[in-house]
């Protein structure tokens, strides 16, 4: 009996807690098809009429552009940061070589630095550099910053890999650029996988750099348009809440579809720390 | 081990420069500029710098603004500790006891969809539920009799900066949650079954075998809460910008203001040394007692 009740309460938490994580966004998705006096009258109820007005506000005023955005800086930043970071992690892997411990640390270490701490510097090099205002800038910084954990993931994997293999393409006559191409790469894509989308979704959300770093709102990521789109829509509450639910699809869309890799990804580097 | 990758000298250092390389560059380089640049007096647009030595460091900490964010990063770890880390825990064991365990995929789908979003998208997600006028929270509260509670919660500055933190934890709870779901899983279930045959209910459980099976990943999970709690910036930003009256004000977004719009650079620069000091105490203090738990 007392099993039974103390069961029963658990499970009101839980669905308490489904509510208070799930609400919040099925309020927005409704209020995002008012208009902004539906929105002050009766925020509450489904909208008998619905305002795809808002929708299309939205996405041709500025979400689409920094949706196209969000989606060039993180490609680009996948594409530099795992080939350099998987380049890297053979290199300290596979190789005896000297200095290769201070190397490594060195490169370790750089898992401790956050990027507030470099912020100011960086502004005035990017500037000397003629990369600030641009998607290359932010992909270079990004690369740079992502890079420590890529290795670090990538490392304790390849020296999980036999050494079987590639002594076999080494006699077949490979050098090692071809060992890792055709060997490493290829055993690796799990965590190549695994460490993609931990990536994306930090590179996605990025927002300290993005607003530093980035002028013109043509440019602009998600995160950082956002704003600079709620100051141009002023009052057009339910325009906001429309570029809300368009901005957050993309990423809830791959999350719900690949669920189970998506935490996995996410959850890589404590499971083997 | 065969020797045939020693056959080159040059290799290793080809396949590691590139990213040695960005991250000395981009990195540690900006780092020790930033301890340097933190001596001087500057600003952004004009080039001339004044050596003030550690003037900066001294004018910060007779800042009351400072003292105030630093107090708010506290808070932020304290509270996120509670929920990110106690609470994130029990909600894992409690999914992972039999019972629960057919709805666990569901629940954590949806506990941790919300870590899933830009904090930009979060913000303003909970500018409205906080907006006075129209806002789903004061509507809440006027429903079930507790209008008296209703108030402008980000306007008022005795709570703007709770409602801020309790947004973060709305965020990440599930977020942690998922770690120590992996934690309990590597737990050998026999020790469960053990318990079971002695008679343990869920609570002696949860105490004997649960928390001392993921010590390690509750010290990982709480670094990784407090060194975001100092480091925290976006959603400050976007809901409040520090404000009212500086009351929401927390390090980063006190460096982002001085640098970006007071052009303080100098100051601003004193502030990132400090947050680097704190965030480097708590990943040593992390290195010894993970390493003193090995031996």
């Amino acid at each position: 009996m007392r099993r039974k009740l103390s069961r029963f309460l658990v499970s009101l938490v839980l669905i308490a807690l489904v509510v208070i994580m799930l609400y919040p966004m099925y309020w927005t998705v409704i209020n995002s098809l008012k208009t902004n006096s539906q929105l002050f009258n009766d925020s509450w109820s489904f909208p008998k009429v619905r305002n795809w007005r808002n929708y299309q506000m939205a996405w041709n005023y500025g979400v689409k552009n920094y949706i196209i955005n969000s989606f060039l800086v993180t490609l680009g930043t996948l594409l530099v940061v795992i080939s350099v970071g998987a380049l890297g992690a053979y290199g300290f892997s596979r190789f005896e070589f000297k200095g290769k411990s201070v190397l490594f640390l060195l490169v370790l270490g750089g898992l401790m630095l956050s990027p507030e701490v470099s912020l100011i510097p960086l502004f005035g090099f990017i500037q000397n550099l003629g990369l600030y205002d641009s998607h290359l800038g932010l992909v270079i910084i990004y690369t740079a910053f992502r890079l420590p954990f890529t290795i670090f993931l990538l490392v304790s994997y390849f020296v999980s890999i036999p050494h079987d293999i590639e002594e076999s393409a080494y006699i077949d006559g490979c050098n090692s650029f071809q060992v890792f191409l055709k060997v490493m790469l290829p055993l690796s894509r799990p965590i190549i996988a695994g460490t993609t989308i931990f990536q994306s979704l930090w590179v996605w959300n990025e927002f300290l750099f993005a607003l530093v770093f980035l002028e013109s709102d043509v440019l602009k990521t998600i995160p950082v348009g956002l704003m600079t789109f709620q100051s141009k829509l002023a009052t057009n509450w339910t325009g906001l809440l429309a570029s809300l639910v368009i901005a957050s699809l993309p990423i809830v869309t791959i999350f719900l579809l690949m669920r189970k890799q998506f935490i996995r990804g996410i959850t890589l580097g404590a499971v083997k720390g | 081990m065969v020797t045939i990758h020693y056959k080159s000298k040059i290799a290793p250092y080809v396949y590691i420069a590139p990213a040695v390389l960005l991250i000395v560059v981009f990195v540690y380089n900006p780092l020790v500029q930033n301890v340097i640049l933190s001596t001087f007096e500057w600003s952004g647009i004009s080039r001339d710098k004044v050596f003030v030595g550690l003037e900066n460091y001294r004018y910060l900490f007779e800042y009351d603004v400072f003292w105030t964010a630093f107090k708010n990063n506290m808070w932020y770890a304290v509270i996120s500790l509670v929920f990110q880390v106690g609470l994130a825990l029990v909600l894992a064991a409690v999914l992972e006891e039999k019972f629960f365990r057919k709805f666990q995929p569901f629940l954590t789908t949806v506990y941790f969809l919300p870590s899933v979003l830009s904090v930009t998208i979060v913000g303003f997600l909970w500018g409205f539920i906080y907006n006075p006028g129209f806002g789903l929270l004061n509507q809440f509260l006027r429903l079930i009799g507790l209008a008296s509670w209703a108030q402008p919660w980000l306007a008022n500055s005795k709570m703007a900066m709770y409602s801020i933190i309790a947004v973060s934890q709305w965020q990440y709870t599930g977020y942690c949650m998922v770690f120590f779901l992996i934690a309990i899983q590597n737990i050998p279930q026999e020790r469960y079954e053990a318990a079971e045959v002695d008679g343990a209910g869920p609570l002696a459980k949860f105490l004997h075998i649960t928390l001392p099976g993921v010590k390690e990943m509750l010290l990982v999970v709480s670094i990784f809460t407090i060194n975001g709690a100092f480091r925290v910036f976006n959603i400050v930003e976007v809901m409040t910008q520090g404000g009212p009256n500086n009351s929401t004000q927390v390090l980063g977004s006190l460096l982002y203001q001085e640098a970006f719009w007071y052009d303080r650079m100098g100051l601003a620069s004193a502030i990132s040394t400090v947050i680097f000091a704190i965030t480097l105490a708590i990943t040593i203090f992390q290195l010894k007692t993970s390493r003193s738990e090995t031996l």
